[in-house]
């Protein structure tokens, strides 16, 4: 089965201007080797620390950002040019919300406007068409005329989603879609993406440094660590019994509420600066099972159980299947 | 629109804002109804008499019913007449040379933003070397070379001050461009030009009607001072700086008027302009403004 979207052995190298103005400029890796597959109505859930070069992956997954090497697939081909009419292939959902919404157009009107441009839909009918598409994300058609400023976080989330929608992608990036949400209206945003992921079969990139809404809503998770893919796997499994050094770390800082639950000793140090990135392994500085081979040699991908792969020295291939 | 009303009820709370506002918008009345208010038409010449030079105020005319409240010119003019019309010249120069630098500071400033790279870094530096002249330099040298008239000056004022425009629209776009609500249009589809006019640009103009509104007091000062330097408007349709300068030989000798009531004129206009400006300019702050 050929994946819908895909990314091959992508990279991106930001250029930083040298910190005594007078030195060569720097070179930022941001994102290193990532190689990504979503399948047709999948959700992929991508977890890691802030500044791992999440972000940067979305916007080149959806292709606002052109990766430095490495190339984006579409079903198998090479990524097709945005016509500008029909439907569109991705859309995206943007971390912060209120600053994705043009603070000075009613929130109807920039629903409406690229399904109109695009063709979806005729000038008669778009305002039918906007009112339709507000009620679908659980938001009152009244709320067309209203401004950005006008709504609360969860209602600018959902008018987001809505005009992402009304493009009729197959494939939408969630970037931390919910991290600036408290908690009830998280679970709602949550909810809707999945009754919409349901009705419509989209498939789902889904971007967020919060393990357990990665694992509520995701079929696979992907790890990442300093610009790159350290472990990948069905989320059930990944969860259960993570395999990267890193993965079990992160997993085991995430706070329970079982008394007595053994606690792996928190993760040390800060995530080291991508303008100079540790020899080998990238993690090998912070890792408590470091051995001398991750200083010199980056780690490549093994698998670890049926669909899952893992890179890092320590792990012996197919280590799980031995009861 | 609720968000006008809510805004000018927000820049009320300041009261000499609200006064200067007030003075400014019964200045504009003035002068665009200079025509009914004047006693006299100062440019008709057939309604001057010589005989009445350099009288002070509130003396009445020789030959005609008319009192001139506040004196006459060296050419028996009708000072407040004079300053009415003058008013409606500086202001019609003012806003026209502020339109005409708005328009080209825009355009250069959207594309210098816009291009990047070379084709910026050139518009840039033109931009600096025309701010490192004073304003009344290029102006004066354009105009020695161009003539006087109010069509020149305009031009003359707008080559001397698109700079500014240019140098805030690039800032302002330059900042807009990076935020997200910009690259969520692109992704959508939305074409060059529509994301420019119908995104872009709307987001960059409140930044922009602060520059422009202090400009228009920059720009009628500026023309002032060149028409007192005598380089600005012809003598026959003399502006509020054209008046100064008449009067500014008789000064010394005891006839105020006709330099001092232009030149009080002048400033107060002046001045309320910028109190205005200066209310926006906080009022449009994005950090002050309440989300």
């Amino acid at each position: 089965m050929t994946a819908l979207f895909e990314l091959e052995n992508v990279g991106m190298e930001f250029s930083v201007p040298h910190r005594s103005s007078f030195g060569p400029a720097l070179r930022l890796a941001a994102l290193r080797g990532v190689d990504l597959r979503v399948d047709a109505g999948e959700v992929l859930g991508l977890v890691g620390e802030s500044g791992c070069g999440k972000s940067t992956l979305a916007r080149i997954a959806v292709g606002l950002l052109a990766p430095s090497s490495g190339r984006r697939l579409w079903q198998g081909g090479p990524f097709p040019r945005d016509t500008r009419r029909g439907p569109a292939l991705v859309q995206m959902v943007f971390q912060d919300a209120g600053a994705a919404l043009n603070p000075r157009r009613p929130v109807g009107d920039q629903i409406g406007e690229a399904a109109m441009v695009r063709g979806l839909v005729t000038g008669a009918a778009r305002a039918g068409f906007v009112s339709d598409w507000l009620t679908r994300v659980g938001l009152d058609p009244a709320l067309a005329g209203h401004y950005p400023h006008m709504l609360s976080g969860g209602q600018r989330t959902r008018a987001v989603i809505a005009r992402a929608l009304a493009v009729q992608p197959r494939f939408l990036v969630c970037d931390e879609a919910t991290a600036a949400l408290d908690l009830s209206v998280q679970a709602q945003v949550l909810n809707l993406l999945a009754e919409l992921r349901a009705e419509l079969g989209l498939a789902y990139l889904f971007i967020s440094h919060d393990l357990s809404t990665v694992r509520h809503v995701s079929e696979r998770v992907a790890v990442m660590y300093l610009g790159r893919i350290v472990e990948q796997g069905a989320a059930a499994e990944l969860f259960a019994s993570p395999q990267h050094p890193y993965t079990q770390a992160l997993l085991a800082a995430t706070p329970s509420l079982q008394a007595g639950a053994a606690t792996a000793a928190p993760l040390r140090g800060e995530l080291p600066s991508p303008l100079d990135p540790p020899s080998g392994c990238a993690f090998h500085p912070r890792c408590p099972q470091a051995i001398e081979r991750c200083r010199r040699e980056s780690p490549a991908w093994r698998e670890c159980g049926a669909g899952r792969l893992c890179a890092c020295h320590l792990v012996q291939p197919e280590v799980d299947v031995i009861p | 629109m609720k968000g006008a009303a809510g805004l000018l009820a927000r820049y009320a709370e300041d009261r000499v804002a609200a006064a200067a506002l007030a003075l400014f918008a019964l200045l504009a009345l003035a002068a665009l109804a200079a025509p009914w208010l004047a006693p006299q038409n100062p440019y008709d010449l057939a309604q001057l008499d010589i005989l009445d030079a350099r009288l002070p105020p509130g003396s009445a005319a020789g030959a005609t019913e008319l009192v001139y409240r506040l004196g006459t010119d060296a050419q028996g003019r009708d000072m407040l007449s004079a300053m009415l019309y003058g008013l409606r010249i500086s202001l019609a120069v003012g806003f026209a040379a502020t339109a005409g630098g708005l328009a080209l500071g825009l355009l250069v400033g959207l594309s210098s933003a816009l291009a990047g790279g070379r084709v910026d870094a050139l518009i840039m530096r033109a931009a600096d070397l025309q701010l490192a002249f004073p304003a009344i330099l290029l102006a004066l040298i354009l105009l020695a070379a161009l003539g006087p008239g109010p069509g020149k000056i305009v031009a003359a004022l707008v080559a001397a001050q698109w700079a500014y425009y240019a140098r805030a629209v690039r800032g302002v776009a330059l900042v807009e461009r990076e935020k997200d609500y910009i690259a969520a249009v692109r992704l959508l589809g939305l074409s060059g030009p529509r994301i420019l006019f119908r995104h872009l640009l709307p987001n960059c103009l409140p930044a922009l009607i602060v520059v422009a509104t202090l400009q228009v007091g920059a720009a009628i000062a500026l023309e002032a001072t060149l028409s007192f330097l005598g380089v600005g408007l012809p003598v026959t349709e003399p502006s509020l700086g054209l008046l100064i300068a008449n009067g500014f030989q008789y000064l010394l000798s005891g006839k105020y008027w006709i330099s001092v009531f232009p030149g009080l004129l002048l400033l107060g206009l002046i001045l309320a302009i910028n109190l205005v400006a200066e209310r926006l300019r906080v009022l449009l702050n994005p950090r002050l403004q309440g989300v």
